[in-house]
């Protein structure tokens, strides 16, 4: 039997080493990641204090959107209660990663400033933290919320709201990562999500690589 | 006629039992090294991502984007249109004083910088601000930085829908005091001071593959050459 040459060998074990990495990455999956869902919107909204907001103020920074309104006396259907819940525990994320919570009024004929701020104070909200935030009319409301977000709500003939209760978590890119829209959301299911984008977003070097091939590679986290 | 059998040229079965077979050897080879290139080419664009390697945020995998359709003053333009180039996409308004020509200028460069290859590098200009900008204008701006540069207009709505599907922004800016008389920001006027106002928008450049999906976003101020960079990193992808 005709022996292969050293040099055979070592190429056909580097050939058989790139040709069996990513079935193995994919295999063992040693990184997993939360999947890029889509571009959030664009957005320019009013602030509690009057200020503008923008999209491009929250760029560089983890973002959790909600959808309320400001005269809700019930938690939001735990909209506002989970965020809560989550800026408390932001203290416990490691490396303190920037993360801002804006919460969306779909009701600009009733939000103006004055009633997001209380609605702010009611909540805790903590400025430069947690922001309560207008789109510029109804039709500008209706068009983010209701279209580019995708949250359902609508006005009942009593003046009241019926609405889903959502919560969507959009990286410092700007890109859509995690939808809760079913049942109450989970606050410590979020503070965990948004643990694993910082731990994304701080890789460097080789862990860099390794997270993008999770990307390219559908090496998703439960 | 008899065919001769070679008997002294035929290998005995003893003998070919330990030699490889070529055919099978080659084969062997040839598939090891389809999986070999298969694979890098996976881990290479996975790895494209990498920070040091690219200036702008690669998104990986590329991503989807919804159908629109804008107008140019050339007519019509559909997103299906910008399929089979890499397209990079601008979004801002003719009376910009400043990013606008600035961040067109610098793309400008960008695609001479790559030389005939620049070719396949299709710039996308679209307005913010369709109440002042007609496609007639949109494009004749554009195009005034550079003749094979495309610029868009359209309805209000066509444009919030399109600029918000990118993550951009736009809204007209607060009035500004006007203490001397003039433009604070050195801006254009679009006929008497009334109509004159400012747009804020995102700065934000965005590249889309030859399929139309999105593939990587300047977030933060690139140079031609950093912009070059990546670009013909698109070009070969």
């Amino acid at each position: 039997m005709t022996r292969l040459r050293p040099w055979q060998i070592a190429l056909a074990a580097v050939l058989l080493v790139v040709a069996a990495a990513p079935a193995a990455f994919v295999a063992f999956r040693p990184v997993t990641v939360i999947p890029r869902l889509s571009v959030a919107p664009g957005l320019a909204l009013t602030d509690e204090d009057g200020r503008r907001l923008t999209s491009d103020d929250l760029k560089g920074h983890m973002t959790l959107y909600g959808f309320a309104h400001g005269t809700c006396a019930d938690g939001c259907r735990g909209v506002v209660s989970a965020m809560a819940a989550v800026q408390e525990g932001l203290a416990e994320l490691p490396g303190a990663p920037p993360v801002r919570l804006v919460t969306v009024s779909f009701d600009p004929a009733n939000d103006a400033p004055a009633t997001l701020q209380a609605a702010a104070r009611a909540a805790g909200a903590r400025p430069g933290t947690w922001s309560f935030a207008v789109p510029t009319d109804t039709t500008a409301a209706r068009r983010l919320v209701g279209e580019a977000f995708g949250v359902w709500y609508e006005r009942q003939a009593d003046g009241a709201f019926r609405y889903d209760p959502v919560l969507v978590l959009v990286d410092g890119l700007g890109i859509r990562r995690v939808e809760y829209r079913l049942g109450a959301p989970d606050p410590q299911r979020i503070l965990g999500h948004m643990r694993e984008l910082a731990v994304e977003a701080r890789a460097g070097g080789a862990m860099r690589f390794a997270y993008e091939a999770a990307h390219f590679l559908s090496c998703y986290s439960n | 006629m008899t065919d001769s059998i070679a008997g002294p040229r035929e290998t005995p079965p003893s003998a070919r039992r330990g030699r490889p077979r070529p055919a099978l050897l080659w084969a062997s080879t040839a598939l090891l090294v389809a999986l070999a290139a298969a694979g890098g080419l996976v881990v290479g664009r996975a790895g494209a991502g990498d920070a040091g390697a690219l200036h702008g945020s690669l998104i990986e995998p590329p991503m989807p984007v919804p159908e629109f359709t804008l107008a140019s003053g050339d007519g019509p333009v559909s997103s299906a249109d910008l399929r089979g180039t890499v397209t990079v996409l601008f979004f801002g308004y003719t009376f910009c004083p400043d990013i606008c020509p600035f961040t067109l200028q610098r793309l400008r460069q960008a695609r001479e910088l790559l030389g005939p290859a620049g070719d396949g590098v299709r710039v996308v200009f679209v307005s913010v601000d369709p109440e002042r900008d007609t496609p007639e204008r949109a494009t004749a701006y554009a195009r005034g930085f550079d003749p094979s540069f495309t610029g868009l207009s359209g309805s209000p709505q066509a444009i919030a829908d399109v600029a918000s599907s990118f993550g951009i922004f736009f809204a007209r800016a607060a009035p500004q005091e006007d203490t001397d008389g003039g433009n604070a920001a050195g801006g254009d006027r679009a006929g008497g001071d009334d109509d004159f106002y400012l747009v804020d928008h995102s700065a934000t450049i965005l590249a889309l593959d030859r399929d139309g999906r999105l593939r990587l976003i300047w977030g933060g101020p690139a140079t031609a050459e950093e912009m070059a960079a990546d670009l013909r990193f698109l070009l070969s992808d």
